[in-house]
């Protein structure tokens, strides 16, 4: 499989399903391209993989690939290779793979599961843009009839924020779509922030929409908590110490918006 | 027991109260003065080792630990075991006066005891049933090996992972003379980097003029600064780069007075902090002040002697005043935003995981 056949499995995985996270398609993709590589050796698996992950990060630069691909790596690599008959261990990095695989597609519905109790009824929550899993969270406190009532900002210079509108009034839930500039104003009428997360740093702060740390400065300033939904395999090896130190291909995704940092606020 | 032969060094002037519990010797009266060589217990190598520690000759913490554990191969050279004694224990014994010796003449630093401890457990983990020459051999190869990754490996790594820190057009402050952080410096002007340095000093050591020395040696352009205008030069600074002492084990960073002062202002003024340690240097201690555990300078080094006139010459005759020269200051985990070890770049919190690692790894 050469690396042209793998970006458009890549592009036909994002396509046929929008809902899913852009790593996992990744994940998918390499999955594939490691079934069915022809090397002869270890090595030159892992220097075909490698050569794979580069190559999707070219195509979709966005944080999740990134950190997806090279989770993926370790997890089929961290099994012992011992085997002298190269099939039999291309046939365990297989399995570990599909393993990998299968525990990361029900991460958001863990995910969900572990963040509805936050939300009590009644609740005000505050989101940013338009994120998947914070969609999920929302639709599994709904599903659970909880009574809370959304407020989204709308997420310039792609509108974002209204198509997550959109979806959350077709779960009926009661949602208003406010300005980016009004984070201030509506802060004191909400109870708590939700967001979801590009990347989660190793610093503890998380790369998002533009925005964010905005929201998240806001959300500290009124003592209101601030949570960050994110699946695990969007932990990236990065340590930023402040917006500039962030590699500029993250800032740019493929869809041509920005990214910012948020860092957790000092301790006052 | 040999510790009797060993006189222990008396305090020298008035101490401020608050450090009254820590000791506070002068420089003039080493303690060398008061033990007659040829008869005393301790190894000549040692003794010339405490002379070099308390007259201020060998200073810095890898400095201090690498003489140490040269002065210890030669020890073990010179060593023979008695007739009915064992080596692993009997020599453990002779190194005890010796640390006690060398306790007295500078109090050890945490790197020097984490040296002394492995050394030790080293020693002990000989077989018994293993020849002298053969374990001779082994204890300085597993010293050389000690010196080599902890030490020369470690500012390699730490050099790699810091010079991604530093981008062109960076004008970094450092304090002090930290051998660890002007290597980096170095290595990153090897590899083409363009920045600038500011050098801050401080009384009474003035250990920057030996930083500002080797770095314009290498042609990096540096400014010079006491540390009194800190606050006036940060504005301009876009990182601050310091070395450590010790890392203690709440995420607490021991290292030259002044250097909490600095990582406060910076924090101020929104300036990243990151330290650079080796993790030889991380201690189990908890420390939440700089009171509870320090060292006392001599008092004499804060007189100055200016156009011929010192002002504070006979200053132990009047009754109300102490002098403090304080060696070292504690620097809490809020205001350093990374520290770079040999394992990678961690937060200051990870210090504990840090420590567990390398225990369930001996």
């Amino acid at each position: 499989m050469d690396e042209g056949e793998l970006v458009e499995y890549f592009r036909t995985q994002m396509s046929q399903d929008p809902d899913v996270a852009s790593a996992v398609a990744a994940i998918r993709s390499l999955l594939e391209f490691l079934k069915r590589d022809q090397s002869e050796t270890i090595l030159g698996l892992r220097e075909n993989l490698t050569k794979a992950i580069g190559r999707l990060q070219e195509a979709d630069s966005s944080v999740a690939v990134s950190s997806g691909g090279e989770l993926f790596l370790r997890f089929i690599s961290l099994t012992s290779l011992e085997n002298p008959d190269l099939s039999q261990c291309r046939n365990v990095m297989i399995e570990r793979g599909e393993l990998f695989l299968k525990k990361i597609s029900l991460s958001r519905g863990k995910v969900a599961k572990l963040c509805h109790t936050f939300i009590k009824d009644g609740a005000k929550i505050l989101t940013h843009s338009s994120s998947r899993v914070v969609l999920k969270v929302l639709e599994s406190a709904a599903a659970d009839k909880k009574r809370f009532t959304v407020y989204v900002t709308e997420s310039q210079p792609d509108s974002a924020g209204k198509l997550m509108a959109d979806k959350l009034r077709r779960l009926n839930i009661p949602v208003t779509v406010v300005l980016d500039a009004a984070v201030g104003y509506i802060m004191e009428k909400v109870d708590l922030v939700i967001v979801g997360a590009e990347g989660v740093v190793e610093s503890g702060g998380i790369i998002n929409k533009i925005g964010t740390y905005q929201m998240a400065v806001c959300s500290k300033a009124h003592n209101k908590p601030f949570y960050v939904v994110a699946e695990s395999f969007k932990f990236v090896r990065l340590y930023p110490l402040n917006q500039q130190d962030v590699p500029h291909r993250f800032k740019v995704s493929s869809f041509k918006c920005a990214s910012c940092l948020l860092i957790p606020p000092p301790i006052s | 027991s040999h510790c009797s032969h060993i006189p222990l060094r008396s305090d020298y002037g008035y101490k401020v109260s608050l450090f009254s519990h820590l000791h506070q010797y002068s420089r003039k009266a080493p303690l060398t003065q008061q033990i007659s060589i040829p008869a005393t217990v301790i190894h000549p190598s040692i003794v010339r080792l405490g002379l070099q520690y308390s007259q201020g000759i060998v200073a810095g913490s890898n400095a201090r630990s690498v003489a140490l554990l040269h002065a210890f191969k030669q020890v073990i050279q010179d060593y023979s075991t008695p007739p009915n004694e064992e080596l692993p224990r009997d020599l453990v014994n002779k190194l005890k006066p010796y640390i006690s010796f060398l306790n007295q003449c500078r109090p050890l630093s945490a790197s020097m005891g984490n040296a002394i401890k492995y050394i030790k457990k080293e020693i002990s983990n000989i077989p018994s049933q293993c020849k002298e020459e053969e374990a001779k051999k082994k204890l300085l190869l597993c010293i050389d090996n000690y010196v080599n990754e902890k030490i020369t490996l470690a500012a390699k790594a730490i050099s790699k992972c810091a010079i991604d820190k530093i981008s062109d057009g960076d004008v970094i402050l450092v304090y002090g003379c930290s051998s660890l952080v002007n290597h980096i410096l170095c290595e990153a002007f090897e590899k083409q980097r363009k920045f600038r340095v500011i050098v801050v000093d401080s009384r009474p050591r003035l250990e920057g003029r030996e930083a500002l020395r080797r770095l314009v040696k290498r042609g990096i352009r540096c400014t010079y600064v006491l540390i009194s205008a800190v606050s006036y030069i940060l504005p301009e600074v876009s990182k601050v780069f310091l070395g450590a002492h010790a890392l203690l084990a709440n995420g607490y960073v021991m290292s030259r007075v002044g250097t909490s002062q600095i990582a406060l202002v910076a924090k101020a003024y929104n300036v990243p902090v990151l330290v650079c340690c080796e993790t030889y240097k991380f201690c189990e201690r908890v420390q939440t002040d700089s009171f509870v555990s320090n060292e006392l300078d001599d008092p004499d080094d804060l007189i100055v002697t200016r156009e011929g006139k010192t002002q504070l010459a006979d200053w132990q005759s009047v009754k109300s005043l102490g002098l403090l020269n304080l060696v070292y200051d504690v620097t809490p985990p809020d205001f350093v935003d990374l520290v770079i070890t040999e394992l990678g770049m961690i937060p200051c919190t990870s210090v504990p995981v840090v420590l567990r690692v390398k225990n369930v790894d001996q």
